[in-house]
């Protein structure tokens, strides 16, 4: 698997995702082209987050547990301490990295199809607790009237990011963007090829002086933070959570499938396979099934793994290769 | 009270066994790691949901419609897994997850988030008053049939040669292949006995529990939690397995209340995949002795 | 260096190995100095590999210790054993298949060490011990494609990336021909005089007699004995230890 080196294709999506993130800046367009690039943005930092871990050779079906936590962590903060959003939506990263943490601890001696169950489960701790946890949690109900993003004053102009769906957009292309650069440091920078090393070989990368056990807890720190972060945002761009929605399979499979899409080794891959799929989904599946819509990403998972096991990203690297 | 208890156990414990033992098989011969084993029995619970409710085939009858049903779509997953490349157990995981997404909102779509139950008098049919005790119709079924189709399996499993050459490509297929057995076919029985196990569990299931898009992923733990307890292929440390964790689940259930039995199973599962990554069989599923 | 030339670089002390209940090395003591080339031989399942495994870091003993230079190793993680200057070559090469031979050993020289540096400025160095290693016109191609021959030079170019002082090389010529074999011998001779201390598993006794100045000969797990090449493997017990197995260098 080489590394992707600057060519045709690598372009050509450096020009579409540039089309994509100028135009919340530069166009008038209606209000749901802003949300749905927004929630684009936002699913594709998610599938960055993801592919983090993924890269060290760690496949997750869990992730959903650091983004629900992240989303009831700051949502709870937000309610008891008053604290405002933008401080809470860090708690919420912190708090699906100590989740992280957790998974470190205990399931650091697993790996392949073991690893991926054991995250799976690892989902249902926080899931039924929060469930359970009446009194401040309200249970099954969730959270509703979660405060918003508060506006942002910039010299004399003030950006109201909750209201303004434009700047929310720019809030949520910043955040995927700042995704992406910790993403494209993953996979080239010397952490990128050591990451890359335990990938393909632990054994030989560990007698050959890489710390196995220090790379693949900062991936899956890295990854839980950013998760969380995610989580968090969600809930205060939602203004309401529950916790059979952001502890559900949606937000695991999600970012799998998105990154598994758009190719899992480019640094722009997962952000690719959110930014067709997600649109795809919701301007155009969306309507055909109002119910059960979602299945457009089972469906793509199915076929990306039987035809297209390296993700569509470098499929087109291949074919615009032999051109 | 503690005999009620007991009797919950062992009803919902067979009905475990029943259902792990269609993911064990299907694993076992083929390695492959089906996470839509319960949207797969959902899907056989909708269907004689349907059958009964419109159709109005006495729920009797609905049982071997879902499991020729079910065996056909099995042989279907078959086909479909064998395009799965390398590394097996991991890609036919995220494969199968894929499809359990894909299924459960096909039946949100078809059939609408609302619970569906079919609707059989749970009138109980055994009872002892004085001991506090009551056995209802629907665990009899459940019961009854469950352990009838173990009993069956096992007898497959053990008196007959076609029991013998699966146990042996359970055990290592190169060498089965080597002995003279078709692996290729074995797979398919496979897929063919687990089509069938998973046909039957889900009427089961809809009788006693109810029917919605997303409680298939419970299902498919229960399997996964089992097979990995009681090892591949063992028929008695399956249904061993089930009663075990019907009780534990049972207790739970009586002392703390329904809502947190998954998070019970869920501990369960990450302990022992913790404790015996063997039976997750994969080579990479410990890593290097440290 | 500085080292003195009796120096010990490494020593295994009642060393005791159990995998799933099989006790697969028992009561291993050793000693190797330094600017050794010393070959441990025995026949299959004679436990060799294990060894290596126990000091590279691998695997954990039941019961001894390992010391480098009087440092116990034992339960130091590989990579910082790596770090402390022993290099593995294995014996099933382990290449990165996916990088080129040059992007291959351009990472064990940047990670070798602790402060390995940026890994761009490897390359002049790579390039160089590629050369040493003949594998020179296969830089740019992906390990994957390389030749069983040629992974094991690989092997052999990545473990000394990491500038070791003792180098752990798994049947590096098993299967070779003899004119390979010689060019290893005369390989083999540069790396003492650069001043690497040598460890080598020789099931095959290829190497054996051309370049070790010592033999281990191990078998089930115990050593037998070590000492000069000609007294080791004129030992009765060797000799009836090999029975059946090949005795001779392998000819093609």
């Amino acid at each position: 698997m080489r590394i992707s080196k600057p060519g045709l294709s690598s372009f050509l999506v450096l020009v579409v995702a540039s089309v994509f993130i100028a135009w919340p800046v530069f166009s008038t367009g209606s209000g749901i082209y802003y949300r749905v690039l927004s929630l684009a943005c936002l699913y594709g930092a998610l599938a960055l987050s993801w592919n983090i871990l993924a890269l060290t050779g760690s496949i997750s079906l869990g992730h959903a547990a650091f983004f629900g936590l992240g989303a009831y962590g700051s949502a709870l903060a937000c309610q008891y301490w008053h604290w405002s959003p933008y401080v809470t939506i860090f708690l919420g990263g912190i708090i699906g990295c100590l989740y992280g943490l957790v998974w470190h601890l205990t399931f650091r001696k697993l790996r392949g199809a073991a690893f991926a169950l054991a995250t799976l489960a690892s989902v249902e701790i926080p899931k039924v607790t929060i469930d359970n946890w009446d009194r401040v949690t309200s249970g099954s109900l969730g959270l509703i009237g979660i405060e918003g993003l508060p506006p942002v004053r910039l010299w004399s102009l003030t950006l109201d990011v909750d209201r303004n769906l434009q700047v929310q957009c720019f809030f949520l292309v910043l955040f995927a963007l700042s995704v992406l650069y910790i993403h494209v440091k993953a996979i080239s920078s010397r952490w990128g090829w050591a990451i890359r090393a335990v990938r393909e070989d632990e054994t030989a990368a560990s007698t050959l002086g890489v710390d196995v056990l220090r790379i693949r807890l900062q991936a899956l720190m890295a990854s839980a933070f950013l998760t969380g972060l995610g989580g968090a945002i969600y809930a205060h761009l939602m203004g309401s959570v529950e916790p059979a929605l952001v502890f559900g399979l949606h937000f695991s499979a999600l970012p799998l499938v998105l990154s598994i899409f758009g190719g899992r080794y480019l640094a722009l891959g997962p952000f690719l396979g959110a930014l067709i799929l997600y649109p795809a989904d919701q301007l155009i599946f969306h309507s055909w099934l109002p119910a059960g819509h979602a299945a457009l990403y089972g469906l793509v998972m199915v076929i990306t793994i039987l035809f297209f096991p390296h993700g569509i990203g470098e499929w087109v690297q291949q074919e615009t290769k032999s051109v | 009270m503690l005999v009620q208890l007991l009797i919950d156990s062992f009803s919902i414990g067979s009905f475990y066994a029943l259902v792990a033992l269609g993911f064990s098989l299907i694993f076992g011969v083929t390695h492959a790691f089906n996470l839509a084993h319960g949207e797969l029995i959902l899907l056989s619970g909708y269907l004689a949901y349907t059958l009964g409710k419109h159709f109005n085939i006495p729920f009797v009858c609905t049982l071997p419609v879902c499991m020729l049903a079910l065996v056909f779509v099995a042989m279907l997953l078959h086909q479909l897994l064998r395009r799965v490349k390398e590394p097996f157990e991991l890609n036919s995981l995220v494969v199968t997850f894929g499809l359990a997404l894909l299924l459960q909102n096909a039946m949100l779509y078809g059939f609408s988030a609302d619970y569906r139950l079919i609707p059989l008098a749970p009138v109980p049919t055994l009872d002892f008053p004085r001991l506090h005790v009551f056995i209802t119709k629907p665990q009899l079924t459940l019961v009854g049939l469950s352990l009838l189709v173990t009993a069956s399996i096992y007898l497959l499993w053990r008196k007959t040669f076609l029991g013998k050459a699966l146990r042996a490509t359970i055990q290592d297929r190169e060498a089965a292949r080597l002995a003279g057995i078709n692996v290729e076919h074995m797979s398919l029985i496979a897929f063919i006995l687990g089509g069938m196990l998973i046909g039957l569990a889900g009427p089961l299931y809809a009788q006693r529990e109810y029917l919605h898009p997303f409680g298939g992923m419970e299902a498919t733990l229960i399997g996964i939690i089992i097979t990995i307890f009681a090892g591949v292929g063992r028929i008695r440390g399956i249904l061993l397995g089930g009663w075990i964790l019907g009780g534990v689940e049972s207790t739970t259930v009586f002392f703390l209340g329904a809502s947190w039995r998954e998070l019970v199973s869920a501990l369960v599962l990450i302990i022992l995949v913790i404790a015996r990554p063997a039976g997750v069989l994969t080579k990479g599923a410990r890593s290097a002795k440290r | 260096m500085g080292s003195a030339r009796n120096e010990v670089c490494l020593e295994l002390q009642n060393i005791q190995v159990h995998f799933e209940q099989v006790l697969v090395l028992k009561d291993i003591n050793l000693s190797i100095r330094d600017n050794e080339i010393v070959s441990i031989i025995g026949p299959n399942g004679a436990g060799k590999s294990t060894l290596f495994n126990i000091i590279c870091g691998l695997i954990r003993p039941s019961r001894g210790r390992v010391l480098y230079y009087g440092q116990d190793i034992t339960r130091w993680p590989p990579h910082r054993i790596c770090h402390a200057g022993i290099g593995r070559a294995f014996q099933i090469a382990r290449p990165f298949g996916g990088m080129t031979s040059l992007e291959n050993v351009m990472f064990a020289f940047c990670f070798g060490k602790p402060k390995g540096g940026q890994y761009s400025l490897k390359r002049k160095e790579a390039l160089r011990l590629l050369d040493l290693l003949q594998l020179s016109q296969k830089a740019d191609l992906l390990a994957r494609e390389l030749t069983c021959s040629e992974l094991r030079r690989l092997e052999a170019a990545r473990a000394l990336a990491t500038q070791p002082k003792l180098l752990l090389l798994d049947e590096i010529v098993a299967g070779f021909s003899p004119q390979v074999i010689d060019q290893w011998v005369g390989l083999l001779k540069t790396f003492r005089d650069q001043g690497l201390t040598l460890l080598i598993i020789d099931h095959f006794l290829s190497l054996t007699a051309k370049v070790s100045d010592r033999l281990i000969a191990l078998h089930h797990g115990a050593k037998i004995t070590e000492g000069e090449p000609d007294s080791v493997l004129s030992n009765p017990e060797v000799i009836s230890a090999y029975l059946g197995e090949v005795r001779q260098p392998y000819r093609e």
